[in-house]
């Protein structure tokens, strides 16, 4: 399994360092049901046997945070957005994917 | 049953018969249209539970339902250590039953599963290392587990080839735990499935679980490529694909599956007695009783349900080996492969009911559940049979995350590629 | 009390002096030299502000910032990319000795810019074997297909950081490692490229 970094270009996977689950949202604290909700995102995964859109640090390369899109079963990898780009057109659509 | 005891007398009388006289491990049942306890996942936990539940808590009417063969998932693929030597408070007993069941299993359900205590050696490379097992062998030991602590004179005597003057990684000393060791693993998985089937067990290979059908919040039910049955109890024992199999009754788990990889080199001679574990980095190694080196090392640190990781890993694993004993750097990789990790957001399982009537869960194993499979399966057949937890695994909560309750052994928090 | 001086050294004492390591018959096929007397510092562009950093340099170095892992230089100073909207910029010491004031005064409004000058060491490499001394430790394709004279790249070699470019088909390869790993890196390298045999001369 190799990353295409969008800055950096298709690079060894030892370059990299794995977070996790880029689909978990922060809950908003002022929420009535905060307590719950805020478990759900540190502690509950879907955990998805296909595609799973994940977050990777380019630790070796440019520094950047990355969203993956891959199939989990395959390592094929459909997808590689900068996170700062998704997180600004989430932030200007409102929208969480 | 299919099968007759093992004996002495049985061995020389079949090896004068020509061995023609030896009977299948266990039966190949169709499916019965329901069962009073179908367990799906016919790996070590599973096949265990079923066993116990079977002879020690007399309940007859059991399905274990396996989506392969049996022996196919995590309990044929491990690195095969046993240990008790856990720090917290929630997981010491449970580890120490299981260790206990070991040292008794083959007596028990008659069957050879080559339960070798060699004991295991935890290495440690700096003083604060030393400080951390130092710690963790007192609370074995007030909890009647043994634990020795070896200075690095003490660990020369039981390993005097590995590299004792690597000033990166000064080998320091090592907390020992005599009773580890290891166990031929999927010896175990027949032996459980023997056993159980002996008792009445129905073995259902081939035939996976697609489906959990509930009525009014209770399970009743599974689908399944072989058609659908009925059931009273249902036990989840999936390992890897906990999280696929509980999704199908609607729930979320707090846990992520991961690949680990294993390792075994061609057969050399007697060389490693014991289990050996690097501090510096993440290296386990133990020697087979046909000659292979059998290794491992740290997830792969990404999500997977494959059942093979990646070079980076593989480069790491050998790097902490000749780091550690560089005697072995010419001897040659045979295979390696890997499982799927049903890892939890804490690093520690949970065994309890499901907030579904009927439904229970036994999961969360990370890599470290082969050695609890005895109490594993027991815990879970007492869960089943009793619809409360056995005493020494009552932290094994499912609703533990949300009371802040969590075990955490390594103390990194919910980030379950680094447990 | 006694005047005090910094005295410059370097962080691999193994190449400060001519040296022949490894295999000895026949002419060396790894060839390793320091860079010093260099400037180095390095440049973060401020929030929104990479588009005006840009027009600034290109006015006063007639350069275009690359926005991709390249390396250009004009007039004695080179910037090479770093990362999005970060870059590194080299010159001649006896030239630019305060590079960073200097480039402060310049165009402090658009970016933050930091001396590295001590913080990295720059190790040049060449010969013919240095493409398979690299391979050892450098995950990257270095065939002239995939890497040529002023690509960038910043990766790793045997677990160190680095930041490696190419400045000639030759082809010589350099590297910019943190100073507190230069001797790991050297280690790395010249175990590596032993058995080859490795001229080192001293820094240039
Ligand atoms: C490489 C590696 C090294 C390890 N090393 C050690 C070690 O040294 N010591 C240690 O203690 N532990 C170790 N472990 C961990 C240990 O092997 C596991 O935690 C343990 O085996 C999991 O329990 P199990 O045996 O029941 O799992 P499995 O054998 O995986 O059983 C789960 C079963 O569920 C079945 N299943 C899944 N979905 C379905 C479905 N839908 N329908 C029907 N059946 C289904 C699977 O086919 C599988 O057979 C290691 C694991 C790996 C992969
Ligand atoms: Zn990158």
């Amino acid at each position: 399994m190799r990353i295409t970094c969008p800055h950096c270009g298709n690079r060894s996977l030892d370059e990299f360092i794995y977070l996790g689950d880029a689909t978990v949202q922060r809950p908003d604290p002022a929420r009535p049901d905060a307590l719950a909700a805020f478990v759900d995102y540190v502690y509950q995964r879907e955990n998805p046997v296909g595609r799973h859109r994940e977050l990777w640090y380019h630790n070796a390369g440019c520094h950047a945070w990355l969203v993956v899109t891959r199939d989990v079963r395959t390592h094929e990898i459909f997808g590689v957005e900068p996170a700062k780009e998704v997180s600004l057109s989430e932030k200007t659509t409102g929208a969480a994917r | 049953m299919a099968n007759d005891r093992f004996s002495i007398f049985k061995v020389i009388s079949e090896a004068l018969g020509g061995h023609k006289g030896w009977q299948p491990m266990w039966r190949e049942p169709e499916p019965k249209p329901a069962y009073d306890v179908i367990i799906v996942g016919g790996g070590g936990h599973g096949l265990a539970a079923a066993y116990y539940l079977a002879k020690v808590y007399g309940v007859k009417n059991i399905a274990v339902v396996e989506k392969g063969w049996i022996g196919s998932g995590n309990v044929g693929r491990n690195t095969t250590i046993i240990r008790s030597n856990y720090l917290l408070p929630g997981n010491v007993p449970f580890y120490e039953l299981s260790m206990k069941l070991w040292e008794g299993l083959e007596q028990d359900f008659n069957y050879n599963a080559m339960i070798s205590q060699r004991g295991i050696i935890n290495l440690f490379h700096s003083d604060a290392q030393r400080d951390a097992y130092v710690r963790r062998g007192n609370a074995m030991r007030l909890h009647g587990v043994d634990a020795e602590l070896l200075d690095a004179a003490g660990v020369k005597k039981h390993l005097p080839f590995l590299n004792f003057t690597n000033n990166r990684f000064p080998i320091q000393g090592g907390l020992r735990q005599a009773r580890g060791g290891t166990v031929r693993h999927d010896a175990v998985a027949w032996g459980y499935a023997r056993g159980a089937d002996a008792q009445g067990v129905d073995i259902i290979q081939s035939c996976e679980v697609t489906g959990i059908r509930t009525e009014k919040g209770r399970a009743v039910g599974i689908e399944t490529t072989r058609g659908y049955i009925g059931a009273k109890k249902i036990g989840l024992a999936c390992a890897g694909n906990s999280s696929r199999v509980a999704s199908m009754a609607g729930l979320n788990l707090p846990i992520e599956s991961h690949v680990l990889q294993a390792f075994v080199s061609e057969g050399i001679k007697p060389f490693i007695d014991t289990v050996v574990t690097f501090g510096a980095g993440h290296f386990y190694i133990s020697q087979s009783d046909k000659g292979g080196l059998v290794f491992g090392g740290d997830l792969d640190g990404y999500n997977s349900y494959a059942q093979r990781g990646n070079l980076p890993t593989i480069e790491d694993v050998c790097e902490g080996g000749m780091a550690l004993m560089p005697a072995i750097g010419r001897v040659r990789l045979l295979r390696h492969w890997g499982g799927i990790m049903d890892m939890s957001m804490d690093g520690s399982p949970i065994i309890d009911k499901t907030p579904i009537d009927g439904l229970y869960l036994n999961a969360g194993w990370c890599y470290g559940g082969f050695k609890a499979t005895p109490a594993s399966g027991f815990c879970f057949a007492h869960l089943l049979a009793k619809d409360e937890m056995h005493s020494v695994g009552t932290a094994y909560r499912l609703d533990r995350f949300a009371t802040g309750h969590t075990i955490d052994e390594k103390g990194v928090g919910a980030q379950p590629n680094l447990h | 009390m006694a005047n005090r001086t910094l005295e410059l050294r370097s962080a691999v004492p193994e190449l400060s002096r001519n040296s022949r390591i490894g295999r000895q018959d026949g002419p060396a096929r790894l060839v390793v030299s320091e860079m010093t007397g260099l400037s180095v510092v390095s440049i973060a562009a401020r929030k929104g502000q990479s588009g005006s950093l840009q027009g600034a340099v290109k006015k006063l170095f007639k350069i275009e910032l690359p926005n991709t892992p390249r390396r250009v230089e004009a007039g004695g100073v080179a910037f090479l990319w770093a990362g999005p909207d970060q870059w590194i910029a080299i010159t001649d010491m006896a030239v630019h000795p305060d590079f960073d004031r200097e480039l402060v005064a310049k165009l402090g409004k658009f970016a933050s810019f930091t001396d590295q000058g001590d913080a990295r060491t720059l190790i040049r490499v060449s010969g013919p074997a240095s493409r398979e001394v690299i391979a050892t430790g450098v995950p990257l394709d270095l065939h002239p297909r995939a890497f040529q004279p002023d690509d960038v790249a910043l990766t790793h070699a045997s677990h160190i950081a680095v930041t490696i470019w190419q400045i000639d088909e030759e082809p010589t390869f350099v590297f910019a490692v943190a100073r507190g790993f230069a001797r790991s890196f050297w280690h790395w390298l010249s175990d590596s490229g032993s058995v080859h045999g490795i001229e080192v001369s001293p820094g240039t």
